[in-house]
């Protein structure tokens, strides 16, 4: 375990209670300044309204605030840390200028329903940002409104509903792939549509005759994404857009890798009705410890009287927000979207400009590329095909040693580093998806590839991870005994 | 392009690579793309800024914002400008929160884990519910998806009834989110105390197929709702009971939803201290009885121990999700909204039990005293008859566009014109005061009331 011994050290970590268990009659974070207009009178105006019960909210100064969640904080694993090549998940460094002017009072005080007046620079970065969006797919409308990647799923499924409406011939179907997140089932389930699923081929793309086979005129779009979750561009995507619009249906790009394509291939130019952004991927928004995401989507022609409300809007020199959209399927969320996340990508194209953009795909294909070159004599490949931005593995070559997916995926964080996507595609036997991103150094990738080779060369040590705060989590005792709060006395 | 800022990779890096992988270019790795979709222009993204740049185009661009200009607002209707302590934001931006994925990997996500256990309690006792989840989105997607789980539990029922005091933004996901999959939304009226009315209700109720009846409180227009009778009408009807509070600080003096026997309550934790920014990210609250948890949506934390039998947290009840369930999942969800789950559990930490209480009662004391100075004025009426917490609706007879726009140029923005939601009502003006106010803010107002309407 030389290498294990020469790139990490151990060190303390702090336990830490709960804040209920810390919580002690008294304290308090916060002073308000003193009421100075007269006391109202809670009993009289609400009556038996009022709360009964009193609250559990805990009792803590601010210095032990700060520890509590600063100690808290040394649990956790992040980017900032070190290499994080979750794939399909596209974990990259994100930049921190990005952070500080979403964080600024401008941007911070700004309420959705200040008048035109104050608002015009948001608007202006809103509008700027819908125009980024569409050169990036080469499509001529953009909503920036959906919440997340999968509420960018469902808005797009709603739009292709509508649109089949509008047509006189409701749809039922949404063709996906073996290949797809699980959101994108789960999307088409709560747009009203049942699902045909088709298989990708030993290529590592979906073949126009596997669609061929599924296609008819109940379907109302095929869902892939592209490139798909093995790394791998559907390289008949040109063939299978033309036969579904032939039968008069859509096709849905699910815009998860995004990442590997920016000014290499656009969506709009190879026949995509709609793709969704992860901002949160694509475009460097933290991922926070899961969300906020942000999930606006571009959509063809045919999409345009569906997409949400309100728009921005551009007349002369002033901006708006529109809802001049009679066939809209409508809001998916309250207010006008993440502006928040907005800001930060908005901040993260400018720092890139066009060329960078295609420079950030360039790299997370190279750096996916070297790791490939890297692994590929230890790990077994199950599909060998060009990859782009990440590329999938399996344990097929360590089984005899009893080394599987997990147990190399637990052993990683021994090394310090977060294990790659594991048994997912689900198209692949205990899959191990690796993301590193343009984000990385060749430093990084080579300390992950020389964990790697070390835990393959070691099968036989104790049950992973034993150099963290906590050791293999219980799941099991989790589900079955279901507690999910802290119970007062 | 030569080396950028954000990219380790040197030119001296790339051509490694390259050997590595046994190829000439760039080009050679691209061979799977077929040259029919290849793109062959450039992106017109505009050139690379350095961050000087960037920080003087957003600095210029935002000249014109109320922060800027030193504009002061009244504005609420589902966003509410609280005290916020520099600690969130700071404890925030700890790279550990801010830059971690969601904890799939609970051995080395154990801080946000953590977190999301003091989350989900923290919110379930002041909902007064039994569980809450990790969070969603906002409150009108939590809102939006609680109709559907309603549904979910009433087989077979396929209508929701759904007052107009639930804020008409929220009341449009919703049936966004109905469209396609056979639920009707029926509104029901308020009534002239601006509360849901309850001989509508039992007339509607009367009907069958009543999935659920879904209310806000304090609702749209700042009318606290007699909640305990609606949930009792809801319940005769064999109606799943849902409500939302879209300012849950109300609840440091209002009688929460699990006390009035709600089945499922939602919220927007906005509220607590995460700021208005232009309208997102917020955080939404989801909460339940503990029955039905296996059909709630969104994530969920749970308490375990490790491999030694010390406390741990992990993600638990993942078989409704849709990484596992796919199609047959019980939302589309993935992710919870976790860093403003954190700043809220953040600021409700800080602000405490009392800090609670006595915010929500300087809201309530100073909403009142902005209500009588404003009424004192002669120049508005108050719509409603109701007890308000922090909000509240007056007509304005002279128009209330009119006069919060002839305000605005005077810095100020009264309350939202509710003509934005009803080109009808042109007199509603709906007016937010937070502990931010001071008395002389208060007066201000007043006297703009009667200066400009």
């Amino acid at each position: 375990m030389e290498f294990l011994k020469k790139t990490t050290s151990q060190t303390v970590v702090l336990e830490e209670a709960t804040l209920f268990e810390n919580s002690r009659p008294g304290a308090c974070g916060i002073a308000l300044p003193p009421l100075d207009v007269p006391a109202a009178d809670v009993a009289k105006v609400f009556g038996n309204w009022a709360r009964p019960n009193d609250l559990h909210l805990p009792e803590l100064s601010e210095p032990e605030v700060v520890r509590h969640f600063t100690r808290l904080s040394t649990w956790n694993y992040a980017i900032d840390l070190g290499i994080y090549p979750l794939g399909s998940c596209t974990m990259k460094y994100n930049p921190r200028l990005n952070e500080e002017i979403a964080r600024s009072g401008a941007i911070l005080e700004a309420h959705p329903y200040d008048p035109e007046e104050w608002t015009q620079g948001h608007l202006a970065v809103m509008h700027e940002l819908q125009e980024d969006l569409m050169r990036v797919t080469g499509h001529p409308a953009v909503s920036l409104q959906p919440a997340a990647g999968a509420q960018g799923e469902l808005t797009g499924l709603m739009m292709i509903a509508a649109y089949h409406r509008a047509q006189g011939k409701p749809r039922k179907t949404i063709i996906t792939a073996d290949t797809a997140h699980g959101t994108n089932p789960a999307s088409a389930a709560l747009a009203g549509f049942q699902i045909v699923q088709v298989t990708t081929d030993q290529d590592g793309s979906v073949h126009p005759e596997a669609v061929k086979a599924v296609l008819n005129n109940d379907v109302a779009a095929l869902m892939v994404t592209n490139p798909n979750t093995l790394g791998v561009f559907e390289k008949h995507i040109k063939t299978i857009a033309d036969m579904l619009h032939e039968a008069g249906a859509l096709l849905y790009i699910d815009g998860a890798n995004l990442n590997a394509v920016l000014g290499i291939a656009r969506p709009g130019d190879y026949g995509a009705d709609v793709i969704q952004f992860n901002l949160h991927k694509t475009f460097s928004t933290p991922h926070g410890g899961g969300g906020p995401g942000s999930g606006p989507v571009t959509v063809s022609e045919r999409l345009i009287p569906f997409l949400p409300v309100p728009f921005v809007e551009k007349k002369g020199d002033a901006f708006s927000l529109s809802f001049n959209r009679p066939q809209t399927i409508g809001r998916v969320k309250a207010f006008v979207g993440n502006y928040g996340m907005f800001i930060r990508a908005w901040c993260y194209i400018r720092a890139l400009g066009g060329e960078g953009l295609r420079r950030v795909s360039e790299d997370a294909i190279l750096n996916a590329n070297y790791l490939r070159s890297q692994l590929k004599d230890v790990f077994n490949m199950p599909i060998n095909a060009p990859t782009l931005h990440e590329v999938v593995f399996n344990d097929r070559n360590q089984r005899d040693s009893g080394l599987e997916t997990t147990k190399i995926a637990k052993r990683l964080i021994d090394y310090g580093m977060h294990p790659p996507t594991v048994h997912f595609p689900l198209c692949v036997r205990n899959a191990i998806m690796i993301e590193p991103t343009e984000t990385e150094s060749r430093r990084e990738m080579d300390r992950f590839v020389g964990a790697v080779k070390e835990i393959l060369a070691t099968p036989d040590v104790e049950q992973a991870p034993v150099r963290v705060p906590r050791e293999r989590v219980d799941e099991t005792k989790a589900a079955r005994e279901l507690k999910l709060r802290h119970v007062f006395r | 392009m030569g080396s950028h800022r954000f990219l380790p990779n040197t030119l001296q890096d790339r051509d490694d690579i390259l050997q590595a992988c046994g190829v000439k270019s760039v080009e050679d790795l691209l061979v799977g793309i077929p040259a029919e979709v290849r793109f062959k222009g450039t992106l017109e993204n505009g050139p690379a800024l350095s961050e000087m740049e960037i920080r003087k185009r957003i600095h210029a661009l935002t000249r014109g914002s109320r922060h800027a200009q030193g504009g002061r607002s009244f504005l609420g209707a589902g966003v509410y400008e609280h005290f916020c302590p520099a600690v969130v934001n700071q404890l925030t931006l700890r790279g550990e929160f801010l830059t971690s994925y969601t904890p799939y990997q609970p051995e080395m996500s154990q801080g946000t884990l953590q977190v999301l256990f003091e989350f989900q309690t923290m919110v379930a006792d002041l909902f007064g519910m039994e569980v809450s989840n990790a969070s969603h989105y906002d409150g009108s997607t939590s809102f939006a998806e609680a109709a559907l789980m309603a549904a979910r539990l009433s087989k077979g029922r396929a209508r929701v009834l759904v007052s107009r005091g639930v804020h008409p933004e929220y009341f449009d996901v919703m049936k966004t989110y109905v469209a396609n999959i056979g639920i009707e939304l029926v509104p029901v009226p308020l009534d002239n105390k601006g509360q849901t009315s309850q001989a509508a209700l039992k007339s509607l109720l009367a009907g069958d197929g009543v999935a659920a009846v879904m209310c806000q409180s304090p609702n749209f227009f700042g009318c606290v709702e007699d909640q305990e009778t609606l949930a009792g009408l809801a319940k005769g009807a064999g109606a799943v009971f849902v409500t939302n509070v879209a300012e849950p600080l109300s609840l440091g003096l209002l009688k929460p939803p699990g006390a009035y026997g709600a089945d499922i309550a939602t919220g927007e934790g906005q509220s607590f201290g995460v700021p208005p920014s232009f309208g997102g990210p917020f955080v939404g609250l989801f909460t339940s009885r503990m029955e039905y948890v296996r059909q709630m949506p969104g994530r969920l934390c749970g308490e375990t121990v490790d491999a030694k039998g010390r406390r741990a947290f992990t993600l638990t009840l993942s078989t409704r999700e849709q990484h596992i369930r796919r199609e047959k999942a019980t939302s589309n969800i993935c992710t919870n909204q976790n860093l403003f789950a954190l700043w809220a559990t953040i600021w409700l930490s800080m602000v405490g039990k009392e800090g609670f209480k006595e915010m929500a009662h300087q809201n309530f004391s100073k909403a009142e005293y902005a209500k009588d100075a404003i009424l004192k004025t002669g120049k508005a009426t108050l719509r409603y008859s109701s007890p308000t917490f922090n909000e509240f609706t007056v007509d304005v007879p002279s128009g209330a566009a009119a006069f919060a726009k002839a305000c605005v140029a005077r810095g100020v923005a009264p309350g939202v014109a509710l003509s934005r939601f009803d080109p009808n009502d042109e007199t509603g003006l709906l007016v937010c005061v937070t502990e931010l106010k001071s008395r002389a803010e208060l007066d201000e107002l007043a006297a703009l009331f009667k200066a400009l309407a």
